[in-house]
């Protein structure tokens, strides 16, 4: 083992606005490893389904999505199939709203951990949405399989898409920080993300095309939401819409590198009263 | 090294508590409050400061400026009453809260067992729990790969250990819990009161292996309510009260004094003429517990004979008077009583006006370790049998606990000992048809005389 005699720990208050201390959330990697092994580990225990709700979560909403949207209310869909369409648009969708389900609750459902051993309190919301990639993977092998059935044939803008799953990681994580710190304080948190996330999944161009708002600077506007910048760069990155989302995803990028870093010094600012409050 | 392990300066901690509510506004008073607090709550929020958010402004410190320094190796015990600030200062030391004010160094790496399990999922399996803990504790998961097996077989969980944790029963989950945390091999450590978990042979395991944890060099802070754990462990103690350091020193002499000042009582005892105002016949003046070197005591190390003395001031001649004593355990279990039967007044001896001094041995090696408070009654005999005066838990020794060397009546550490005595008996062994007297003092045994 390594026995570090020179390692030597000041305590002392921290005050205003803390420094990051991103060194501590490496030293703490595999508390954040384990923990979202855990989650991925326990989320399938004991149902019948198993790792398959993975995959029937976004498929079963893509159904519903494609006979209200799709049939009933004759949204457009770029052209492609709507059931295709919805479904590129559920798989970052699913992600991001998964991750801040989970993170926004991750604290309080740590609470005990956050009461008796110490480090680094970042690694708990990380470990929530890092989880949540493993179902995204799952999901991802249903959309194989559309694709394969419509022929649709992915450009080589598929390069893109491990930018594009790390925009909306980024995203959740930012929002989820700022969620979960404030959930400690107050559980209303938790009451207002089931439906916060649906009224940003409605906001977000994922039943409907970017392109049903004519104007180019409504569109950029729009695109301060970094999910319209996700969700149209999946589409753009597996499915060959023509409309390369560049200027758009260059803005949500801007603001979800924001939300993280506006996120992270929130999170280590009420981080002090965690243990006390949780 | 000559850099100390653990320093400690001025640490404080505040915490808000909840106002308690006016309750004299007017209603229009509350409605208008009702209103406001709802922006306030925001407002405070939104600058970062979650305690004016949720609206708790009474100030409460549960550490104020506690000082002190550890040596690398010692082992200190901190002993106070519940709330004292004992978990404060161990949440502080493991960095779980901040402090408001002041500061600390810890040289070294850190483990603290402040509660078992923690991360504990029930669908994981035992092997699965252990690599998660592990890790929360701070272990890399190479560090738990060495330890595994070690880690296994403390625990005594065998082949259960790919069972999930929902399945085992409370007691396998704290061993494997405490076994995990055991295992840390950390250069400081912080226990509180996890030794207090499992079965009595678990218990005795867990401060087996604290013990030899601390004797390998680690530097240890132990909370514990304790006694005699405590002072088989440290070689020092501090105490807190109302979140303060009030003495630091000598495990033993701390712990006595704390023990004494928690029941209330000291080794002396001294009265006013008030309090004895009612006494006709004699005035108990004062009750005193004395060492063989004649000082007032409140703490006796378990092998020295100690006295009571109760200092009587007789008012009125021609009667006859009988001193009792009634010890009691600290849980408030009669020990013994004794009364002065040798003393050639008994019964029909008439006493001189004037000061007395009566004096009652109580042997080494007999006492438990334990807290005694002890009850004086004062009897008139003769010529009429009534209580002159009485007065329960006047006074309190505190017997400490020794175990080296052959004196000791348990010669090792088993944790608690049962019994309020705890005398050396004589003990025999009879082979075959010889009856063999064992007297061989080194090992332990007393001849007979």
């Amino acid at each position: 083992m390594t026995t570090s005699s020179d390692d030597v720990i000041e305590i002392r208050p921290t005050k205003g606005w803390a420094a990051l201390s991103l060194g501590e959330l490496w030293r703490y990697r595999e508390v954040a490893f384990f923990l979202a092994w855990r989650d991925v580990k326990v989320r399938y225990k004991q149902t019948v389904f198993g790792a398959s709700w993975a995959i029937m979560q976004p498929l079963i909403q893509m159904l519903v999505f494609t006979l209200i949207f799709g049939r009933v209310a004759k949204l457009p869909s770029d052209g492609l199939p709507y059931p295709i369409f919805v479904y590129a648009g559920l798989l970052p969708w699913t992600l991001f709203a998964n991750s801040v389900n989970k993170a926004s609750n991750s604290l309080v459902g740590g609470g005990a951990m956050l009461k008796q051993v110490y480090f680094s309190r970042l690694a708990i919301p990380l470990s929530s949405v890092a989880s949540s990639l493993l179902d995204f993977f799952l999901a991802f092998l249903v959309m194989g399989a559309l694709m394969a059935y419509y022929s649709v044939i992915p450009t080589a803008n598929i390069v893109w898409l491990p930018a594009l799953i790390l925009l909306a990681l980024f995203t959740a994580l930012g929002v989820s920080l700022v969620l979960s710190a404030l959930n400690v304080q107050f559980r209303d948190v938790k009451h207002v993300v089931p439906f916060l996330v649906q009224t940003w999944m409605f906001a977000t161009p994922v039943v409907y095309p970017l392109s049903v708002v004519d104007s180019p600077n409504v569109q950029m506007l729009l695109a301060l939401n970094p999910m319209v910048g996700v969700v149209e760069g999946f589409r753009w990155a597996l499915l060959g819409v023509d409309t390369a989302p560049g200027p758009a995803v260059m803005i949500s990028a801007f603001v979800a590198i924001t939300s993280i870093l506006v996120g992270t010094l929130y999170f280590k600012r009420m981080e002090r009263t965690f243990a006390d409050v949780v | 090294m000559t850099q100390n392990a653990i320093e400690v300066v001025e640490l404080s901690k505040m915490y808000h508590i909840a106002r308690s509510k006016d309750l004299n506004l007017t209603l229009q008073e509350r409605i208008s409050q009702a209103v406001r607090a709802p922006f306030q709550r925001i407002a405070g929020l939104v600058s970062g400061n979650a305690t004016a958010a949720a609206d708790l402004d009474q100030e409460f410190w549960a550490l104020k400026d506690v000082s002190f320094t550890m040596e690398k190796g010692e082992v200190v015990a901190v002993v106070g009453r519940n709330g004292a600030g004992k978990s404060t200062l161990l949440k502080l030391l493991s960095r779980i809260t901040e402090p408001t004010s002041g500061h600390a160094t810890i040289r070294g790496r850190v483990g603290s067992l402040l509660e078992v399990g923690t991360g504990f999922h029930p669908e994981l399996s035992g092997r699965e729990n252990v690599y998660l803990n592990g890790s929360i504790l701070g272990m890399s998961r190479r560090e738990v790969d060495a330890k595994f097996d070690e880690i296994v077989e403390f625990s005594e969980i065998g082949k259960f250990i790919d069972t999930p944790t929902k399945h085992y029963s409370s007691g396998m989950r704290v061993r494997l819990a405490f076994s995990v945390a055991a295992h840390l091999e950390p250069e400081v450590m912080f226990v509180d009161e996890v030794l207090s978990v499992g079965d009595v042979a678990f218990r005795k395991k867990c401060s087996e292996k604290v013990q030899s944890i601390a004797e390998s060099g680690c530097t240890v802070i132990v909370v514990s309510h304790n006694a005699q754990a405590v002072t088989a462990m440290c070689d020092r103690a501090i105490w807190l009260a109302n979140g303060q350091l009030v003495a630091d020193g000598e495990v033993n002499r701390i712990v006595s004094d704390y023990l004494s000042q928690s029941i209330g009582l000291s080794g002396e005892r001294v009265y006013s003429d008030e309090e004895t105002q009612h006494c006709e016949v004699a005035k108990v003046r004062a009750v005193r517990v004395r060492d063989k070197r004649g000082n007032v005591v409140n703490s006796i190390d378990v092998r020295e004979e100690f006295c009571v003395e109760t200092e009587l001031e007789v008012l009125k001649p021609n009667h006859s008077l009988v001193l009792k004593y009634d010890l009691n355990t600290s849980d408030n279990m009669g020990a013994f009583a004794s009364l002065d039967t040798k003393n050639p007044t008994w019964q029909q001896g008439k006493w001189d006006v004037g000061t007395h001094v009566l004096r009652m041995w109580v042997p080494g090696n007999f006492l438990q370790f334990d807290t005694y408070p002890i009850s004086v009654t004062l009897w008139e005999w003769q010529p009429e049998r009534r209580v002159e005066w009485a007065g329960r838990d006047q006074v309190c020794v505190h017997v400490t606990n020794h175990l080296e060397g052959p004196t000791a009546a348990c010669g090792l550490d088993f944790g608690v000992w049962p019994g309020p005595v705890r005398p050396i008996m004589q003990w025999e062994m009879e082979s075959g048809s010889r009856n063999v007297p064992l007297d061989d003092a080194a090992n332990g045994y007393v001849a007979r005389p």
